[in-house]
């Protein structure tokens, strides 16, 4: 009996083929494929880690949005993004659309980003670059080491 | 373009411009990594036992641009530095302009016998750096002297410089518009950059994407600067804070070697203050300045999540958008470091 494979099984196949490209003594330019190797590599990161990493980016916006809220409650841009938000995503989280979540979570930094400039809230900034740093952290897990390829 | 078919394209191109085209041969067409974007060949001639080179260069498929550029616009910039004579670049020789020779825009330049200063540099000690450095801030210097009024006004011409600031700014809300996905992160750089604006410098020439890699040291030991698709009439020091951004991408970081000599050199040359150039408004121009390469990334990785592109080229850019993105948002953080003492 067949069974299909997973993401990661499909991804381990494809980058061990790859893997076996770039080594074979034939290989007049394994530079293609050293790239498509560090490309499989933030799929494989993407896949193991993005569930937990989503719930945890959509809580850290949450949190700061009510920060936001309780320092600019007379912004009615901010009032608007919270609300819109918190219409389309009432409490409880469904894994299964925790992606579409995120970006629209992602609406609501944008908006708390904007609310912090447009009134020259330096704390508030603060914290917006904070959870800019934790987004960061979780990328660069994800996407690795970086060092620009091209004309040398 | 196949490279066969190019033989044969600049052979027949050539031709036409002989005075005897009979003995004329092209006898190699070889390709020149030519960064990202564009397609380059180095083209070898024999005519009446004389052997002669060229550079070929046009667009890629259009599939594979990173970023939209005009060749037209280059090569009118290329004419117009090659005849200031105050820039170091190769001479620009012919341009088919509706690709009648080439099948699309191609320009074609002389020549030279060189190596990338970057690709020097990876194999000199570190003691060599700063003189390599100062060489660097020579030519970036003798740019930026070039003013928009000598310029091709399909450049770019701005009233002052706000105006300017603000439609750079203006790019960014507008990729994020443009998204797959809201995108925080463009908007948060948007506003750092309308709210961290420093002092303003004169607008002139800026190269767009100057960095060692794309200086030549040519066997006679002249720096020159190549690739210049990106070319635009803007704030010098998009160039300086470019080239930050691409010392930590792709080291080593020349600059960082003898920064005080580096920059000291750099505005004696360009006729700039140098107090126009403290670390927050390099901070600030690593950002502004990385506004057509990092944007245009994300573009081309719209079109492999659309489907529109399949190549490895395109997927690379899942590594070099967010490695990119980490870079500005570390000089943001730095800046913002700075402005809170």
């Amino acid at each position: 009996m067949y069974t299909r494979p997973t993401s990661g099984e499909l991804l381990d196949a494809v980058s061990s083929l790859l893997r076996d490209l770039r080594d074979h003594p034939e290989s007049t330019s394994a530079a293609p494929l050293e790239v498509a190797l560090e490309v499989t590599g933030v799929i494989e990161r993407r896949i193991e880690n993005e569930p937990h990493w989503l719930v945890a980016g959509i809580r850290e916006i949450e949190d700061l949005a009510q920060t936001a809220l309780a320092l600019h409650a007379d912004d009615p841009d901010l009032l608007d993004a919270i609300d819109s938000y918190h219409q389309a995503w009432p409490a409880g989280l469904e894994a299964a659309e925790a992606l579409s979540q995120y970006e629209a979570a992602g609406a609501l930094l944008s908006a708390v980003s904007d609310a912090s400039y447009r009134h020259s809230d330096a704390e508030l900034v603060h914290q917006v670059f904070e959870v800019h740093t934790r987004r960061f952290e979780r990328l660069s897990c994800m996407v690795g080491d970086f060092e620009a390829k091209g004309r040398t | 373009m196949p490279a066969t078919e190019l033989r044969s394209r600049f052979q027949e191109f050539l031709r036409a411009r002989s005075d005897d085209p009979k003995s004329l041969h092209v006898t190699d067409a070889r390709a020149l990594s030519g960064g990202w974007s564009r397609v380059m060949y180095a083209v070898t001639v024999e005519c009446q036992g004389v052997e002669s080179k060229y550079v070929y260069r046009s667009d890629p498929d259009p599939i594979d641009i990173h970023f939209p550029t005009s060749r037209a616009v280059e090569w009118e910039l290329l004419t117009t530095l090659d005849g200031l004579d105050t820039v170091s670049i190769p001479e620009p020789l012919w341009f088919d302009s509706d690709g009648t020779h080439f099948g699309r825009p191609a320009i074609v330049m002389a020549h030279i016998e060189c190596e990338s200063l970057l690709s020097i540099a990876r194999r000199s000690e570190q003691h060599a750096f700063p003189s390599m450095a100062s060489r660097m801030a020579e030519l970036l210097g003798s740019l930026h002297r070039v003013r928009p009024e000598q310029l091709p006004s399909r450049l770019g011409r701005y009233p002052d410089w706000d105006t300017y600031i603000d439609s750079r700014i203006a790019l960014w809300l507008e990729a994020e518009r443009q998204g797959l996905a809201p995108d925080p992160f463009l908007r948060l750089v948007a506003s750092w950059l309308h709210a961290n604006r420093p002092g303003p410098v004169p607008l002139g020439l800026v190269h767009g994407d100057f960095h060692p890699a794309n200086v030549i040291v040519t066997s006679h030991d002249e720096y020159m600067a190549v690739d210049w698709e990106l070319a635009h009439v803007g704030d010098p020091r998009e160039d300086l804070g470019w080239m930050a951004l691409a010392a930590d991408a792709q080291p080593p970081d020349l600059v960082g070697s003898d920064a005080d000599n580096f920059y000291a050199t750099y505005c004696k040359v360009a006729e700039l203050p140098v107090e126009a150039i403290d670390e927050k408004a390099l901070l600030y121009f690593l950002v502004l300045g990385s506004t057509d390469c990092y944007l245009g990334s994300l573009a081309r990785l719209a079109r492999l999540s659309s489907g529109e592109s399949r190549t490895v080229g395109s997927a690379y850019m899942a590594k070099v958008s967010p490695g990119m993105a980490r870079i500005i948002f570390n000089a943001m953080k730095r800046h913002e470091q700075l402005s809170r003492g």
